[in-house]
């Protein structure tokens, strides 16, 4: 099966131009130090707002910070902080949701009912209310969002649970006399956790954009860090003279998004075994 | 009766489940036992609470159902009131059940060796390298060809006949001293089905377990069992030795499910009576017969006495007023 598996990634083009994309931006995050010509955080006045040359392959901005630097560490906070809230948020919600799922009873009622309350707002609008009163940050961004994360993944989880909890074969281990722990990470955790992934990755793209839009809007990285949605935000004086200067991050937002998306599905398509 | 040889005795058992319509009586004063080394067939056509019945043994009723009147011991054991872990520990061990499905009974995630392995590791303190070897040597017992490669395989690649072979052995390998087989040849052909059976007479007479045979099909019942119970609308109506049941039914429900059998040289009869299929009221029933709307002997003393399923001979009974 795995073969298969590894066989249909192969074959699968969106699944290689995507990860390649992927990969490509995760090495140039990780030797950022080495790829990066200058500082991103250099402000230096003289220089501000030049056009491309070779000290600066994509000029500066109107601080006379490198736009390829900064963009090449933006692409640290970016998916950094995106993997970040992503696993912050698995851990937080694959427990609960398995728990109130395979549990049910009044525990999933009330899990259920609190969903419910936190569903009804829209969930940009909560995570900037919950930054609103922590104050704005790296680390208070990255908890408002898995603080409204967590809710929906849990909630989804909890369905898969339910689903999976009815089946045949649960009743049977259970006949078996397996422990209720062990059905939980053996049998109910294999069976949901490729639907789960394949979903956190449709989601990190998502994420990405709403931690670029936060920090837009000067919720989330604080100055001098760099981060694409910020760079947008520092450019918009210099929109008519300047485009480039925008056009950039928001590149780079588009790339990385688009690539996060499709290599989700076509994660989906791949991973989604009843198909076969 | 054989009451010191008996592992497992069921004693009055009640079973209600609530629906969105109401409260059902689904079992109703069950009573029989098991002994080791015989099988016990129970035979009723779908609803009458077989299922229910055999969940109970186990302490596995789905949440919706509770039993409220009743006793199930298992050698001195009060299954309905023991510890969540100590019931946990009977299942498989010392009562296992072999399921309905067998294409269904196995995670299609994992591979048959996980499977077997994790049920061997959860009653028994050996490493996973002996309870290969013991799966093997199971798998091997069951005429299943080369356990090796079977361990690594998925449960989707195997046939319905070999997974309910997996399941056998699997069940086989702890010993149990009761074995519960709800349908076991439901979903098979006829050629799986006559393995099957032979596997579990084999397990009857090498290990002496105990069987609970629940079938609807009357050929395996009478291939199989020893004593047989007919149960209908939730009540077992009729309880005798396989043969008497067999040859004299009493009861007009178990003499209709008999006549209903298809023989190879059945002739053409006129005379074969029909059951109308009616829905039964299974809620707010008062103390009718079950069988009274579909009974062509039913009249005004069926709907008013109290039923009792009393000794029409010995070792024979019937719950049937007519026949009291």
């Amino acid at each position: 099966m795995l073969k298969n598996v590894k066989r249909k990634l192969l074959s699968h083009k969106l699944i290689m131009i995507s990860s390649l994309i992927i990969f490509f931006m995760t090495l140039l995050a990780l030797f950022a130090p080495f790829l990066a010509p200058n500082d991103p955080n250099l402000v230096d006045i003289t220089h501000k707002l030049q056009g491309s040359s070779s000290k600066f392959p994509l000029g500066t901005d109107h601080l006379g910070r490198c736009i390829w630097s900064r963009l090449i560490y933006g692409i640290r906070t970016s998916l950094g902080t995106a993997f970040l809230v992503m696993g912050l948020t698995m851990i937080i919600s694959i427990p609960i949701g398995i728990y109130a799922g395979f549990r049910g009873g009044w525990v999933d009622y009330l899990f259920m009912r609190i969903c419910d309350i936190l569903m009804a707002f829209p969930s940009l609008l909560l995570s900037l209310a919950l930054i609103g009163i922590l104050g704005p940050g790296l680390g208070n961004l990255i908890l408002a969002m898995v603080l409204v994360q967590w809710i929906f993944y849990a909630r989804v989880i909890r369905g898969m649970v339910l689903s999976v909890k009815k089946q045949n074969f649960i009743l049977a281990a259970e006949v078996c006399g397996t422990p209720t722990l062990v059905i939980v990470i053996k049998h109910i955790l294999p069976t949901i956790i490729s639907q789960v992934v394949v979903l956190a990755f449709m989601d990190i793209g998502g994420i990405i954009l709403a931690i670029s839009g936060l920090s837009f809007l000067g919720l989330g990285i604080q100055p001098p860090g760099a981060e694409w949605g910020m760079m947008i935000n520092d450019s918009k004086p210099f929109f008519r003279t300047h485009p480039s200067l925008m056009l950039y991050p928001g590149m780079m937002i588009l790339i990385v998004v688009i690539a996060f998306n499709l290599f989700g599905e076509a994660l989906r398509d791949v991973l989604d075994l009843r198909k076969e | 009766m054989m009451g010191q040889h008996s592992i497992l005795t069921v004693n009055n058992l009640n079973i209600v489940v609530s629906t969105p319509h109401g409260v059902t009586q689904t079992v109703n004063d069950v009573s029989f036992e098991l002994e080791a080394g015989k099988v016990f067939g129970l035979v009723g056509e779908s609803g009458s609470g077989k299922t229910m019945t055999c969940m109970s043994l186990l302490n596995l009723l789905p949440d919706e159902a509770k039993v409220v009147e009743g006793s199930i011991k298992f050698r001195n054991k009060d299954i309905l009131n023991c510890s969540t872990e100590d019931v946990r520990k009977v299942r498989g061990s010392e009562i296992a059940m072999i399921m309905q499905n067998p294409m269904t009974a196995f995670n299609p995630v994992r591979n048959i060796g996980c499977h077997f392995i994790e049920t061997l590791r959860t009653h028994l303190h050996i490493n996973k390298h002996q309870a290969r070897e013991m799966a093997m040597a199971y798998l091997e017992k069951m005429d299943l060809p080369y356990p090796e490669n079977l361990l690594k395989q998925y449960p989707f690649q195997l046939s319905g006949g070999m997974l309910q072979r997996v399941m056998i052995a699997i069940t086989m390998s702890l010993n149990p001293s009761i074995l519960i087989a709800d349908e076991p040849t439901t979903a098979l052909d006829a050629t799986n089905q006559l393995q099957i059976l032979k596997q579990l007479d084999r397990l009857r007479n090498e290990y002496n377990t105990g069987i609970l045979l629940v079938s609807h099909d009357l050929g395996v019942i009478a291939q199989m069992a020893d004593e047989v119970a007919v149960m209908y609308g939730g009540y077992i109506v009729e309880k005798a030795s396989v043969l008497k049941l067999f040859n004299r039914p009493k009861h007009p429900y178990t003499r209709a499910l008999l006549q209903s059998r298809l023989g190879l040289t059945r002739r053409k009869e006129k005379s074969v009576k029909r059951v109308s299929v009616s829905h039964r009221n299974l809620i707010n029933r008062e103390t009718a017969c079950p069988f009274i709307e579909r009974c062509g002997d039913a009249d005004h003393t069926c709907a008013n006495n109290r039923l009792e399923l009393k000794e029409y001979e010995k070792d024979h009974l019937v719950r049937c007023v007519k026949l009291q």
